[in-house]
């Protein structure tokens, strides 16, 4: 039985089922779609109404901890603490994984400088800009070199610069960990995906590497308008 | 454990980096000196039988520790609370959510962090009070341990209970909110009046004393039945008492702290230990992760606004504010202020004055931290005269709102009409200034009880608008003036 949550009189996900293995998995949809109720539920952040999902074998439905000790998670929205710099919000992140001292200062400096904000580090997050504080979300869920990489929306508020090195980067840790990440901005996941799923109405519309996805469409843009409504259809 | 420091460090740092932080502080350094008044100040802050010892170190170091466990209580609690949610508030939950941390350990942190800021309050106190021995330099000598003793075995145990149940009000959902809050001020009287009543019977220290005041109590009345021999205990006071005549002063040599007194202050500690074990119990770590729960009551009590130009924006304020509460609480003010139309005017005074005074503290709670709290504040500073109109209209609908369960009492009293007004306006003032609605609450309701419920005078508002209605009125209308000015000046400043 697949993954199915319901809030209310509102059905989010329809006994949808999946299985992700290495690389990057790029999440489409509309808003309303389930992608972000999709997100929480693999993130251990929200329980689904029915069925489970395993990780490795684990049901982290029951034991989400066996998940979260290997698990990256950049929520939509995601806040910072505007008192405390980069650099404390980092440390406090890496004390909820439970990192060593030593290896979190490790990564942390690594990620600073992988994110472009060696400058700002010890700045008040209050003070930086949508951009910036993406930066620090980005690095905050990279902390700890986790298994599966779950992010929602990275690249809202990103220039282009920048949404160019999250996708290097991104591509990067693709090589060797479960990447899942949801966007509205399609090009990224034309570059960056391995695979492609587009959801709508909280049912999968297609599934595939891009180019069966893209299929006789020509582009992934073209493609995702096509395919997008089917889920309501259904 | 090395994670539990490292959450605390995290949550002391963001907090001790805002402006509510250097008012608490600033308050504390006040509060010290006002705990020591001089020989003709017209009052005491402690007082054993209508006298006073002198201000050498060991009645300070006792002095010190009742006024600060006081304060904590009243004061400290509002201050520290919100620690669990501050993560919401930030944004940050679903991290914490997807991350191994154990609820244990995460509410371990808050707890400490918690503890942490009561322990510097407590210690800004401390130092204050040895400072203000040597001013009033009734007994210059210093002793170091006189003053250790009630602050290691009376306020650090009771900043650890106090800081342990502000994260249990915090993640038990329904003592989040303001009705946590008016909970908290009575089970913080309670736990002080409880063990009074318990050493004013017997004499003895009580063992079921959290907050650790009557060894200090007990030993201070040894110590006047040695000065004054057949002196009777007739009276205690703790907090503001008024004389007319000095009082008479004593030595006091300090407390004997026996190997079952430190026992039972530590073992108060222990308790604290497992209500932070209940709280993590209660820990939801998901609750806060999901979208803003959203009513769709706004219709309510709102719609009988009229929708006319000019006063939409007061209809939108009145809509939210009842919003943020349920049907119930409409029903509840409604039949408080039918209530004030027929019960006797003694009744009136004793009870549906002070019960309609309390019902719309909620309203009044979130009216200056809504709009960052709900990150609105620039979209509505972006309309024309946005600040003085949203003021102005919040000031009235809010004001409006707090008369529904006055309504039956306004009818017989109509100054009384002002008050909510007046409450209004502040707590926009208070809520800027501070950041937290926690900051107008803990004040409202130290009034509220003083005044309304306890008949103090001055505060006892209804008391005075029976008195001089007049007078009322005007410095009602002074104070709404007032606050509505600075109210604007704090909106522009953004």
């Amino acid at each position: 039985m697949g993954v199915a949550k319901r809030y209310r009189d509102l059905e989010a996900l329809h006994a949808l089922s999946l299985t992700l293995s290495p690389g990057i998995t790029g999440l489409l949809g509309p808003n309303g779609a389930g992608k972000s109720t999709l997100m929480r539920i693999i993130a251990t952040v929200t329980q689904p109404s029915a069925g489970s999902v395993l990780w490795n074998g684990t049901d982290i439905t029951r034991r989400p901890d066996e998940l979260r000790r290997q698990l990256g998670y950049l929520p939509q929205d995601a806040g910072v603490y505007p008192q405390l710099s980069a650099d404390e919000f980092l440390r406090y992140v890496a004390a909820l994984k439970g990192l060593p001292a030593r290896s979190a200062a490790r990564q942390i400096d690594m990620l600073i400088e992988q994110l472009n904000l060696s400058s700002a580090r010890t700045r008040p997050l209050g003070g930086f800009s949508g951009g910036m504080r993406q930066r620090v979300g980005i690095a905050q869920a990279l902390l700890g070199e986790p298994q599966l990489l779950v992010v929602d929306e990275p690249t809202v508020g990103l220039d282009p610069e920048e949404r160019v090195r999250f996708r290097d980067l991104i591509t990067e840790l693709g090589r060797d960990r479960i990447v899942l990440l949801s966007t509205h901005i399609v090009s990224d996941v034309e570059v960056a995906a391995s695979r492609i799923i587009i959801l709508d109405s909280g049912r999968v519309c297609a599934d595939g590497t891009p180019s069966e996805v893209i299929g006789v469409h020509g582009n992934l843009e073209r493609a995702y308008l096509a395919l997008a409504g089917t889920g309501r259809a259904a | 454990m090395n994670q539990i420091v490292r959450i605390a460090l995290a949550d002391w740092q963001a907090r001790t980096r805002t402006f509510a932080f250097f008012i608490l502080a600033a308050l504390a350094l006040q509060f010290a000196y006002l705990f020591v008044p001089d020989a003709h100040a017209g009052y005491l802050t402690v007082s054993v039988g209508g006298t006073r010892g002198i201000y050498d170190s060991a009645w300070m170091g006792a002095l010190n520790a009742l006024c600060s466990v006081l304060i904590l209580g009243f004061v400290g609690f509002y201050a520290v609370r919100g620690a669990v949610l501050r993560d919401a508030r930030a944004g940050c939950a679903g991290i914490v959510a997807a991350s191994p941390v154990s609820r244990i350990a995460f509410i371990t942190g808050k707890w400490a962090s918690n503890f942490a800021l009561l322990g510097f309050v407590a210690t800004v106190l401390l130092v204050g009070a040895m400072i203000m021995q040597q001013v009033r330099a009734e007994d210059r000598a210093f002793d170091g341990l006189a003053y250790a003793g009630p602050f290691v075995f009376v306020v650090l145990p009771a900043c650890a209970v106090i800081a342990a149940l502000a994260v249990l009000f915090d993640t038990v959902r329904p003592l989040r909110g303001v009705w946590g809050s008016v909970l908290w001020f009575f089970v913080v009287s309670f736990a002080i009046e409880f063990p009074l009543m318990a050493w004013t019977k017997s004499g003895a220290a009580s063992p079921f004393d959290a907050l650790g005041l009557t060894p200090l109590i007990a030993e201070m009345g040894k110590g006047l039945q040695v000065a004054f021999p057949g002196a009777k205990l007739t009276g205690l006071t703790i907090g503001v008492s008024n004389y007319i005549r000095a009082p008479r002063t004593f030595v006091w040599h300090g407390m004997t702290w026996t190997g079952l007194l430190i026992a039972e202050r530590f073992a108060w500690t222990a308790v604290a230990l497992g209500v932070v074990g209940l709280a993590s119990l209660a820990f939801n770590r998901s609750a806060d992760t999901g979208a803003r729960k959203t009513t769709d009551r706004a219709n309510s009590l709102g719609r009988f606004v009229p929708d006319v130009p000019g006063l939409r924006l007061l209809r939108a304020e009145a809509s939210i504010l009842f919003a943020e509460s349920g049907w119930w609480w409409s029903v509840v003010a409604v039949a408080v202020g039918v209530a004030g139309l027929f019960v006797p005017q003694s009744g009136l005074l004793r009870f549906i004055v002070p019960l309609a005074l309390l019902v719309p503290l909620g309203k009044y709670g979130s009216l200056g931290t809504r709009d960052r709290t709900d990150g609105v504040e620039e979209l509505l500073l972006s309309a024309p005269r946005a600040a003085s109109r949203i003021v102005a209209a919040r000031i009235v609908a809010a004001g409006l709102i707090g008369c529904i369960p006055l309504a039956g009492a306004i009818v017989r009293l109509p100054a009384l009409a002002v008050v909510p007004f007046a409450a209004a306006a502040l707590a926009i003032v208070i809520g800027r200034l501070s950041g937290t609605p926690r900051a107008f609450e803990a004040m409202y309701l130290v009034v509220w009880y003083a005044g309304a419920l306890n008949h103090a005078p001055v505060l006892d508002l209804p008391a005075d608008a029976l008195a001089t209605p007049v007078m009322l009125t005007l410095v009602g209308l002074s104070a709404l003036a007032i606050t509505s000015v600075i109210a604007r000046l704090q909106l522009r400043r953004l």
